[in-house]
């Protein structure tokens, strides 16, 4: 308990210092946030030009295709939101300021994770969240206490498989010193669960729901707010996010043994 | 005379093979780099094939021009969207700059070599990767092969080559000034995105909001040139549009130059 909350009380450290730095340029602030809400707003307005135009995709209605899309977004904008580390690590490696991460009584892991919050995306949450939730009520048929718990439970599973993701991409960084096309890669093919995987030909969709899966992190809790699930696709989106978790921290230990400072 | 254009060239085409070879430095990242843009035509040829399972007819596109559109409208853009001059910035923020200009190299021809260098890199590989997926997908295509169809498309994409790389230089030269680029230059990026052509064609939204559009630069990114190779234009479409592409071209070179020789009678080489 004691260890959560020093753990609690560092990450407000870290995220103070990292909202005083995003305040020096708050110009730049204000361009994310218009990018961001320009983005989201835009994929809104062509899912609804579709509707406009065809009944379905892939068998889903388009309100349906827009509840996989703010699910997606989601997921996607709680990561962006706390594991922005990830994306400065590999500079880190490179100036051989990682060596600092390593001598610290705080987790490596943690620090190269969650050390630098993006207040941007916090900026998003509230506005972009209170309109999920309004499009949620609004849209789904049928939304009781058990599709609700399933659907906040599957959203703590996606996020349990981007933090694996976001720790294999430290690996990454560690090994190769270079991360910015490998984080990049990870955003662009959780892009592809923006939709419902159905609409993926063979092997795409198997690859994305088996080898890298993405498609279980966004789609599943989506599938389960909307009662297209199954049993067997919840018992195998848990195993995936539990075996991938595990891989992801194996990998971790094993790259920073190869870590040799080199740079420092 | 003739020497000292071929000294010039050959400088230069140094900088075009440095660069490619720089570009397969980080083989892994050079490789999550193709895989990044596979993915992006993956998703929209899988999304219009499931839309037009549904609809025979979306927008006034059957799925034959709509794929064809989204294979053109992609190699146009690997060709046009490709740069290095996003790197401008950092080299101006950290004082490098100063290197730059006690080379006997000119700053534009420079930049505009790397660039092609990185063109000619996507080009190629997306070639190979398009036909990849052309296999996997076997989409029906209506592209034209008709040669001065091809000749028209070619200019349409090289006048927005030289737009995107002024635009690309103007919000480089922003560095000079204010030492955050990367946040206007992320909006510019996401209304590109939307506006460019580059994932769906600019007319299914609303008439009104296309005919708007014709008056900013971003369709002739894109749009513009995919729609000239689909021979969906009429010739006075394309006049015009031919005009509009040089008009911005021309207005984008004169600011970005002005840009330029204002900057640096005041650049400090802070940095260095």
């Amino acid at each position: 308990m004691n260890t959560i909350l020093r753990y609690i009380k560092l990450w407000s450290l870290f995220a103070k210092y990292e909202l005083l730095f995003q305040l020096s340029t708050h110009l730049s602030m204000v361009f994310f946030f218009v990018g961001k809400i320009i983005r989201f707003f835009s994929f809104i307005i062509i899912l609804l030009l579709l509707k406009n135009n065809t009944n379905s995709l892939a068998g889903y209605t388009i309100n349906e295709v827009l509840i996989f899309f703010l699910t997606f977004n989601f997921i996607d904008l709680i990561s962006q939101m706390f594991l922005r580390g990830v994306y400065s690590l590999s500079g880190k490696v490179r100036s051989g300021e990682f060596d600092f991460f390593l001598c610290r009584p705080v987790s490596p892991l943690f620090r190269s994770l969650a050390g630098s919050p993006d207040f941007n995306d916090i900026l998003l949450f509230i506005p972009l969240t209170t309109f999920s939730v309004w499009y949620i009520v609004q849209n789904v048929p049928v939304l009781d206490i058990q599709h609700i718990f399933l659907y906040l439970f599957f959203l703590c599973n996606g996020l349990l498989i981007s933090i694996s993701f976001h720790i294999l991409v430290l690996c990454v960084g560690i090994i190769s010193t270079e991360v910015d096309n490998t984080i990049m890669f990870y955003r662009d093919l959780s892009q592809m669960a923006r939709f419902p995987t159905d609409i993926y030909k063979e092997p795409f969709r198997s690859f994305i729901t088996f080898v890298i899966p993405v498609g279980v992190m966004m789609t599943t809790p989506a599938k389960a707010l909307l009662g297209l699930g199954t049993p067997f696709m919840f018992i195998v989106s848990c195993v995936i996010s539990v075996v991938l978790f595990a891989l992801a921290l194996k990998a971790w230990d094993m790259s920073l043994k190869t870590y040799t400072s080199a740079s420092s | 005379m003739f020497s000292k254009l071929q000294n010039k060239l050959n400088k230069y085409a140094r900088v075009v093979s440095a660069t490619w070879m720089n570009g397969f430095a980080y083989p892994l990242s050079f490789w999550m780099w193709r895989l990044r843009q596979v993915m992006s035509i993956v998703i929209a040829i899988s999304l219009w094939q499931s839309i037009f399972a549904a609809s025979s007819n979306v927008f006034g596109y059957d799925q034959a021009h709509m794929l064809t559109y989204i294979f053109i409208s992609n190699i146009a853009g690997f060709i046009v969207l490709s740069s290095r001059t996003i790197e401008v910035p950092d080299v101006i923020t950290s004082g490098d700059l100063s290197l730059y200009l006690l080379k006997p190299v000119h700053f534009f021809v420079y930049w505009f070599s790397r660039d092609i260098a990185n063109k000619a890199q996507n080009a190629i590989f997306s070639c190979v990767e398009l036909f990849t997926l052309f296999l996997i997908y076997r989409p029906q295509l209506a592209i034209s092969t008709h040669i001065h169809t091809i000749l028209l498309a070619f200019f349409a994409i090289g006048g927005g080559v030289l737009l995107y790389f002024f635009i690309n230089m103007l919000f480089g030269f922003m560095a000079f000034w204010v030492p955050d680029v990367w946040a206007p230059r992320f909006l510019f990026f996401i209304i590109m995105f939307f506006l460019s052509g580059s994932t769906f064609p600019l007319d299914i939204y609303p008439k009104q909001l296309v005919d708007v559009l014709s008056y900013t630069p971003f369709p002739y990114l894109i749009f513009f040139p995919a729609k000239v190779w689909l021979e969906q234009l009429s010739f006075s479409q394309i006049v015009t549009g031919f005009g509009a592409l040089l008009g911005w071209i021309l207005a984008f070179g004169i600011l970005t130059s002005w840009m330029w020789s204002r900057a640096i009678k005041g650049y400090g080489a802070d940095g260095r």
